[in-house]
């Protein structure tokens, strides 16, 4: 279930997608802070891999590309 | 210490006088006598002088023939005594015996230093918390090494030295075989296990993008390269590189590309799109 886009929450809105990461599947020795990730649900997820660039976070939102 | 052997109901007298010295002493009757006694047993006689009813001797028989026993003398904290045709021979328990036996303390746990004679036999285990003896073991496990059909169910491994069901394979090394994509393997010359490939293809660019792998690599990135992908748009060849500045991370890298026009006429305003691919654990 954990799945998470990483951004810079410090960057102005919309922040780019930096990073995504799979806890179910990978050991992650070093996660971000939990203020720069943000969940992803499986659907988004299963979106991502048509692209993995061109995502934002925008007011907690996960924002997909348009051309996702 | 003394074997004994036993023998009820021995009630009978001396068949003639014994003296205090004598190691032979016959009885007036068989009856309830045993037929032998074992090398290194003893059958257990009391005397008891029939006159008085007041002296006694216990005399230990390591041999009998018949009704004659032979005999040690004065055992069991009595003293060899002489005595006459007709006295009595009996065999009731005595202290010698009873103290032979042995007795735990009241306190016993049958813990520490209780030591058992080789060997114990131990009935085969019937249930948890029975004791195994060592025969049922081998025979249990020689028939599960002879046999095909033996099923052992093994549970999810947790750690990487944990043996790991057939059925949790394909979870543990999962892939995304999409275009953005990446494949865990398993490998025993990772620290961790494994080993990741990733790999994906960009929009058409023009410049600089930076492009997040599918998945972050936990721990590190060993290396990464790009292509071009399609022909290019606004000019008529084009190349692609991955930018050092900001280096590749482990969640992404930033790719740079240039279009040129007809060589050798120099850089164009145009696009590119590129394919990258990137490997870690």
């Amino acid at each position: 279930m954990p799945r998470y886009a990483q951004y810079d929450s410090a960057s102005p809105s919309p922040a780019p997608v930096t990073g995504w990461y799979d806890t179910d599947i990978l050991a992650y020795p070093n996660l971000p802070p939990a203020s720069d990730l943000i969940e992803v649900d499986a659907s988004n997820w299963a979106l991502h891999f048509n692209s993995p660039g061109g995502w934002t976070v925008e007011d907690g939102k996960l924002i997909p590309p348009e051309f996702a | 210490m003394s074997t004994f052997v036993f023998a009820n109901n021995v009630n009978t007298t001396l068949a003639g006088a014994v003296s205090n010295s004598a190691t032979s002493i016959t009885l007036s009757s068989t009856a309830n006598l045993p037929s032998s006694i074992p090398a290194g047993s003893v059958l257990v006689i009391t005397l008891n002088d029939v006159a008085t009813r007041q002296n006694f001797e216990i005399v230990y028989a390591t041999a009998i023939t018949g009704a004659t026993l032979t005999v040690l003398r004065g055992q069991d904290g009595t003293s060899a005594l002489a005595w006459l045709a007709n006295d009595l021979a009996f065999s009731p328990p005595t202290a010698g015996q009873m103290l032979a036996m042995g007795q735990l303390s009241a306190a016993n746990t049958w813990t520490g230093a209780n030591t058992f004679n080789d060997p114990v036999a131990v009935a085969n285990a019937t249930a948890t918390g029975h004791a195994l003896n060592l025969g049922q073991a081998e025979a249990d496990f020689a028939a599960l090494n002879g046999s095909s059909s033996q099923v052992f169910n093994v549970s999810q491994a947790l750690a990487n030295t944990e043996a790991i069901p057939l059925g949790q394979l394909p979870s543990q090394f999962p892939s995304s075989l999409t275009q953005n994509g990446y494949k865990k393997y398993p490998d025993s010359n990772s620290p961790t296990g494994y080993f990741i490939e990733q790999w994906g293809v960009s929009g058409t660019i023009s410049g600089g993008v930076t492009v997040p792998y599918p998945i972050t690599f936990p721990n590190n990135l060993l290396n990464l390269g790009c292509s071009v992908a399609a022909a290019t748009s606004g000019g008529s060849w084009g190349v692609v590189e991955v930018s050092g500045t900001p280096a590749p991370s482990l969640s992404n890298a930033t790719f740079w590309s240039a279009v040129f026009g007809t060589a050798p006429s120099g850089a164009a305003n145009g696009s590119i799109a590129f394919y990258w691919h990137a490997k870690g654990y």
